[in-house]
């Protein structure tokens, strides 16, 4: 039995196209608020970078899931890692960070480093001396590690600084150091044999 | 004569975040919430073997229990869809229909998983019902004899 046509009416929202700009001060804003919100209520550096970690997990699982379904459409998803990582480099880079990221290298078998000259996060931050070795960065490391783990490939990310080479005008280079699980390594190797 | 189908979602934690029964006909046997939660379950082992063949986000056909069938379907954030489809249904649920119908759920999840006020682990919340149960209703709701669409 069907329901009348006049039951209400069916609020059917799709995705959209989701690509509105936001002025990035007002990201700095927002971001900073986070930093200083979890800055006074923590103990030390490790937590606040775990603080901001945890929180660039949640942003990094929800995004995932729509960009991919935006960009993809619902016919396919990355089964394979460097496809995957590609993704995460390119596209979501472009969507959460305003650009996409410099460059992405491999290192060892398990290993892979995702770089950005310029990270967001790190843009408008100057670290005090009482904070020691924190990174920002540690948020993106924690959005990296939502997607990879969502998706299927589990793995330990951090983040790291380092210095601009020679001839580079922009300050720190922000380093996402991905480091997989034996069971993703072990996954791929098997489906490259195929 | 009877029929009914059932749609459970696992979100990439492996908890359950969406269990309902969509359809059933007129004279079916309601059935129980966990014989529903066991046939879902026992083919998601099935479908997460499945994932890691292909590209694909829709796996098909991927276990059968007694008479019910169940389709299984991966998003790329790691969901996964399981629609079972018991008893004489008129005609073919095609994997084109099926297909259709769970983008029309995928789409819906995505949004659902976009709600920063909603834990990963809760329930996927009333839109998202209601979304399912209108894709079911326009695709998959022919081809029960004397359906019951939704309460």
């Amino acid at each position: 039995m069907r329901r009348g046509s006049g039951s209400g009416t069916t609020t059917r929202t799709t995705l959209g196209k989701g690509k509105s700009e936001v002025a990035s001060s007002a990201f700095a804003l927002v971001f900073s608020e986070l930093v200083q919100y979890h800055r006074a209520r923590v103990r030390d550096v490790g937590e606040l970078e775990r603080a901001l970690d945890e929180a660039g997990e949640m942003v990094g699982r929800r995004a995932f899931e729509a960009q991919a379904f935006r960009e993809r459409g619902s016919g396919k998803r990355d089964h394979r890692l460097l496809p995957l990582l590609q993704f995460t480099q390119s596209v979501v880079w472009k969507n959460v960070f305003g650009r996409a990221a410099d460059s992405l290298e491999v290192y060892d078998d398990d290993e892979y480093l995702l770089s950005d000259k310029d990270l967001l996060v790190n843009r408008f931050v100057s670290v005090p001396k009482d904070l020691g070795d924190l990174n920002c960065g540690s948020f993106a490391a924690g959005v990296v590690r939502g997607i990879l783990c969502s998706a299927g490939f589990p793995a330990k990310v951090t983040a790291y600084s380092s210095e601009a080479g020679p001839g580079d005008e922009s300050g720190r280079t922000t380093n996402i150091l991905m480091k997989f699980e034996k069971e993703v390594i072990e996954r791929e190797r098997r489906l490259d044999g195929k | 004569m009877s029929a009914s189908a059932a749609l459970t979602v696992v979100n990439a934690n492996g908890r359950s975040v969406y269990e309902r029964e969509l359809g059933s006909s007129a004279d079916s046997v309601d059935t129980d919430a966990h014989v529903r939660e066991l046939i879902g379950r026992a083919a998601l082992d099935f479908a997460d073997a499945r994932s890691w063949e292909s590209s694909a986000t829709y796996l098909r056909l991927v276990d059968r229990f007694n008479d019910a069938d169940a389709h299984g379907y991966r998003t790329s954030g790691g969901g996964r869809f399981v629609l079972t489809l018991r008893g004489r249904l008129r005609g073919n649920a095609g994997d084109e229909t099926i297909r259709q119908f769970f983008t029309d759920a995928h789409e819906a999840y995505a949004i659902a998983k976009m709600n920063p006020m909603r834990d990963e682990d809760e329930d996927l919340g009333e839109a998202f019902d209601r979304a399912v149960r209108e894709s079911f209703r326009r695709r998959l709701a022919p081809l029960f004899p004397f359906a019951r669409t939704d309460e």
